[in-house]
């Protein structure tokens, strides 16, 4: 492969990997909080849907993406939050409802849009003397703003629970709320704040594949990639930095399909679609494999899918 | 001052319903001190919450000529009942094959893809075998299809059971394999001549007479897929209630270490009701194919796979309630699907069911209150006497 056509592949597996890193971004901060949400999907698409239609409606690409990220946050909160923190519904029951909510209603606000392509990119940042590097410089430093942004804040998000006192804090909501209640953590609260904060990086990261790599609105625009993100939290090992290889990885895998095409390779383009979907399955049996075997590998959080009621004893 | 608590679906509602004037009966919605399971008449009530939901947002949205675009749809004619009941079908047995998993403790979320794999695997013994009769060659038919949802869940089964790996990811990923699989063989080696592609892929079409009939009572069709399906239905609420594998199946399901100290392999239980769930959702989309669509297409599922799992739900994993509840499922299509002429998406059913599971997720919060109907005046209205109580009150429904 030449160096021009590994870097283009390089450059679109990285865009095709950036909305997959926000989501399972969102996830893991809600995730370490207690909160497990399988309806990453629905956000992912409310996020897409509204903020493709927002960037259409008011001819600017970045306002599109923020207003994704304000859906997911709230649609999360209403459909997610409400029910689960406030009337002691259970978190997986309310997971499938935010999958199939999201994706009908998506559906049915998009409606309209589905033969409206958005003609207007992404706003690009090249970093001064970085993306002057050959390949990495154009892969890592010039690209559309989110992808780099993405980098940051996994890097952000790993300080947090790491190093900061608000991080302890975090942890301990997923590990042992009636620990942090007892301790002084509002644990409503805090929660409430981590599903929203994750439905806004979820509806950010729906928001970039229509409007920054799709640049067009389609029902199944995100074909699953809510639940990869979903797998990806647990193959990162609930590490903010652990996701930044998954999340690339599995972007390389996106765009297997594409660059098989390119070449020619004597293979049905389907069976390159299976890469991603195979490999997750693949991927999480190894690790839970490796998992049995050394000990020291990274676990879920241990209140992780726990309702937390305040009576119940703290 | 917390006592009307804003956000209870029952709270703001249920006390109105019962002091406005001039209705014949009272409903009294009380707080009650103790924790209870929600009854059958706090899920009907919860549902029928998410119902109302989607359906004003429905109405709001197409306008006039709503209610009886709905009515036609359903049991207004005997088209609308004739095809409710086709839509059932399938639902049935999606409904069975969730329902069976989640009584070991498992969710099986890859019905979806077990259907077209199912299909897949009737579909090329239909193509195998020409030669026999063809009463024999439905039902071999649909004894591979059976085979090819079972073989479809052993990887999940296996990662799952051996593993601990979430089936729920697992189920899902091998989803989106399975309809790329239909992808390759409805263009690929199945590829029908001389179509185009409109609507969906279509392979060519099954030998003649691989079919399943349809019988009519009066004007409305009633296929023999929609027995096929009930008699599933009943038959493994039957077979979990009354054998061993069914006991065995209780106690895995209800989690906890009961079953180790009955002696039961666990996993080993789970392994096998998984395949016995993927079996069933293998006979999903055949079911569809032999009923109305006879080709391998992607037709045979309009996401049935995961409307399913809202069937399993609203039965609470009671077996003998699923034929039910698909049925009612099988409504909410039936109008979704009406009102795609008035510029309704075709993904409108999984807002619904998304809705309707939202709300049935609130009904053991609905379970902190009795419901009462009398025909006199009844007590005076009461307070919440506290948090505390209500609260504790679900946490034991919830944990």
């Amino acid at each position: 492969m030449s160096n021009a056509v590994l870097q283009a592949s390089l450059v679109s597996a990285m865009l095709a990997a950036t909305p997959l890193l926000y989501a399972a971004l969102g996830e893991l901060l809600m995730e370490r909080v207690g909160m497990l949400n399988i309806g990453i999907e629905g956000v992912l698409l409310m996020g897409a849907a509204v903020g493709y239609i927002t960037a259409i409606e008011s001819g600017n690409v970045d306002v599109g993406l923020l207003a994704g990220a304000a859906t997911g946050a709230v649609f999360l909160l209403i459909c997610y939050g409400i029910p689960v923190l406030r009337l002691g519904a259970s978190q997986i029951l309310v997971g499938f409802a935010v999958w199939f909510i999201g994706t009908g209603l998506a559906a049915e606000l998009g409606i309209k849009y589905t033969t409206q392509p958005l003609h207007t990119g992404t706003r690009d940042i090249a970093v001064p003397g970085l993306s002057d590097i050959p390949v990495l410089g154009k892969v890592l430093f010039d690209q559309p703003w989110p992808v780099l942004f993405g980098v940051l804040l996994a890097v952000a998000f790993a300080f947090l629970l790491r190093r900061t006192r608000h991080g302890l804090n975090m942890r301990s909501l997923g590990e042992d709320p009636s620990s942090a209640f007892a301790a002084g953590v509002s644990v409503i609260r805090w929660r409430a704040v981590y599903v929203a904060a994750g439905g806004a990086l979820m509806g950010f990261g729906g928001a970039v594949l229509s409007v920054t790599i799709a640049q067009s609105w389609q029902q199944a625009i995100t074909s699953g990639r809510g639940f990869i993100a979903l797998a990806l939290v647990i193959l990162a090992g609930w590490r903010p930095l652990g996701l930044l290889w998954a999340a690339y990885l599995f972007g390389v895998l996106l765009i297997l399909g594409d660059i098989g095409q390119a070449h020619g390779w004597p293979i049905a383009s389907q069976f390159l679609g299976m890469a991603p979907y195979v490999l997750t399955v693949a991927i999480l049996i190894l690790r839970t494999m490796r998992e049995r075997r050394q000990s020291g590998l990274p676990l879920a959080p241990a209140a992780l899918g726990r309702d937390w009621i305040r009576s119940s004893g703290a | 001052m917390r006592a009307p608590r804003r956000s209870d679906p029952a709270g703001p509602s249920a006390p109105g319903a019962g002091r406005r004037g001039g209705l014949p009966v009272r409903i009294h919605i009380e707080p009650r001190g103790s924790a209870t399971r929600p009854t059958v008449a706090h899920r009907i009530l919860a549902v029928m919450l998410g119902v109302g939901v989607g359906i004003a947002y429905l109405a709001l949205q197409v306008g006039s000529g709503f209610f009886n675009t709905v009515w036609l749809a359903t049991f207004g004619s005997a088209l609308g009942l004739s095809q409710v009941i086709q839509l059932a079908t399938p639902l049935i047995l999606a409904g069975s094959a969730v329902a069976i998993a989640q009584r070991a403790g498992l969710w099986n979320i890859g019905v979806e893809g077990q259907l077209f794999i199912g299909a897949w695997a009737g579909t090329a013994v239909a193509f195998a075998l020409p030669g026999l009769p063809s009463g024999l060659l439905v039902v071999c038919t649909l004894l591979g299809a059976l085979a090819g949802g079972a073989v479809w869940a052993v990887v999940p089964a296996l990662g799952r059971t051996r593993l601990g790996v979430s089936e729920v990811i697992s189920t899902l990923m091998l989803n989106f394999v399975a309809y790329l699989w239909l992808a390759y063989w409805a263009t690929g080696p199945w590829a029908s001549p001389g179509t185009g592609t409109g609507g969906g892929l279509y392979s060519k079409p099954l030998p003649a007479g691989v079919s399943l009939p349809t019988f009519s009572v009066g004007a409305v069709q009633i296929g023999v897929g929609f027995l096929v399906a009930v008699a599933v239905a009943l038959s493994v609420a039957l077979l979990f209630r009354s054998t061993r594998l069914g006991v065995r199946t209780r106690l895995v399901g209800a989690g906890g270490r009961t079953a180790s100290y009955a002696g039961i392999n666990a996993p080993r239980v789970q392994f096998s009701v998984f395949l016995l769930s993927g079996a069933i959702g293998g006979l999903v989309g055949i079911v569809v194919e032999l009923d109305h669509v006879h080709s391998y297409a992607s037709t045979i599922s309009s996401n049935t796979g995961y409307v399913g799992i809202v069937v399993a739900l609203l039965a609470a994993a009671s077996l003998a309630e699923v034929p039910i509840t698909g049925f009612f499922i099988a409504l909410l299509v039936a109008v979704g699907g009406a009102l795609q002429i008035d510029g309704v998406s075709s993904s409108v059913v999984l807002l619904l069911t998304g809705v309707v599971l939202l709300f049935a997720s609130f009904s053991p919060v609905l379970a902190r209150y009795s419901i009462r109907v009398s025909g006199r005046s009844g007590r005076p209205r009461h307070t919440p006497a506290d948090d505390e109580v209500a609260l504790s009150a679900s946490d034991a429904v919830s944990t």
